[in-house]
């Protein structure tokens, strides 16, 4: 079934200017529509080649969402709101497939709630947890980490969502990617002594 | 740690970044003054970079859509 193009949006802009109602509307209908171009991308996928993931994304955007007729506040707003919808549908069906398990996060498989980058596997429950604690600190290195890593936006266009120069982009990226990661590994509480002497 | 403290841990571990590994280390003490504990915090951020690698640098959606298209 086609989704209802003006119903999406209206759930979009609703969302975006905070009615949080319309985002349990929205979650259902996206995630579907996500699933169905996943299939069919794999279905295209040639093996050793890497998912086109973002046309992937772009593609379910433009097809539930009538751009041109949106009138968001400009491109970027779109960016922003995208990679809050992604991070917000990425997180909750990790968390579901958690419970399912038994709410152990200790076995994180690397098929359903983890994802796997460079051989590291990141517990997207976890991840949402700790970005959730960097944005009581700053909260624009978690925006960046938001928009780079569910959004996956290009360093660029997180610099015009977040007004600011790229290289402030890739400085944020930076510490809060040491940070979350430290979060991650639960070595808050250590003492990295080495950490210098091996730069 | 509130955030002006933060604030301060990453102006510090930013600018030791922007120093040639070899100095880091001396400029880090010099810089932190007498604050031994934000020199630990930096110190230890350093060392969560160095390990990081990869993390983060691929979208959520490249293996979440493989997933997806197996459910």
């Amino acid at each position: 079934m086609q989704p209802d193009v003006s119903e999406i949006s209206m759930l979009l802009r609703a969302w975006s200017n905070g009615d949080q109602s319309a985002l349990e509307k929205l979650t259902p209908i996206v995630y579907d529509e996500l699933h169905g171009l996943a299939r069919r991308y794999m279905r295209r996928e040639r093996p050793g080649h890497s998912l086109q993931t973002t046309a992937l994304v772009n593609e379910a955007y433009m097809r539930l969402v009538d751009y041109k007729r949106m009138q968001w506040q400009n491109r970027a707003h779109f960016y922003a709101v995208s990679a809050q919808l992604m991070r917000r549908i990425l997180v909750e069906r990790a968390r579901r497939h958690n419970l399912k398990r038994g709410g152990g996060v200790q076995h994180v498989s690397l098929d359903e709630t983890a994802v796997v980058a460079g051989g590291q596997t990141t517990d997207l429950v976890a991840l949402d947890d700790a970005m959730n604690a960097l944005a009581l600190l700053d909260a624009r290195k978690a925006q960046v980490v938001e928009m780079r890593f569910f959004g996956g936006l290009s360093v660029e266009e997180s610099a015009e969502v977040l007004k600011v120069s790229t290289v402030t982009v890739m400085r944020d990226w930076s510490t809060a990617k040491a940070w979350l990661y430290r979060e991650l590994s639960g070595g808050a509480t250590k003492t990295a002594g080495d950490g210098l002497r091996s730069i | 740690m509130d955030s002006d403290r933060f604030r301060q841990v990453d102006d510090l571990l930013q600018a030791v970044l922007e120093r040639r590994p070899d100095e880091r280390e001396a400029f880090l003490r010099h810089a932190s003054e007498s604050d031994e504990a934000l020199a630990r915090e930096v110190r230890s951020l350093l060392s969560s970079q160095q390990a990081a690698g990869d993390f983060l640098e691929s979208p959520a959606m490249e293996m979440a859509a493989r997933d997806l298209a197996f459910e």
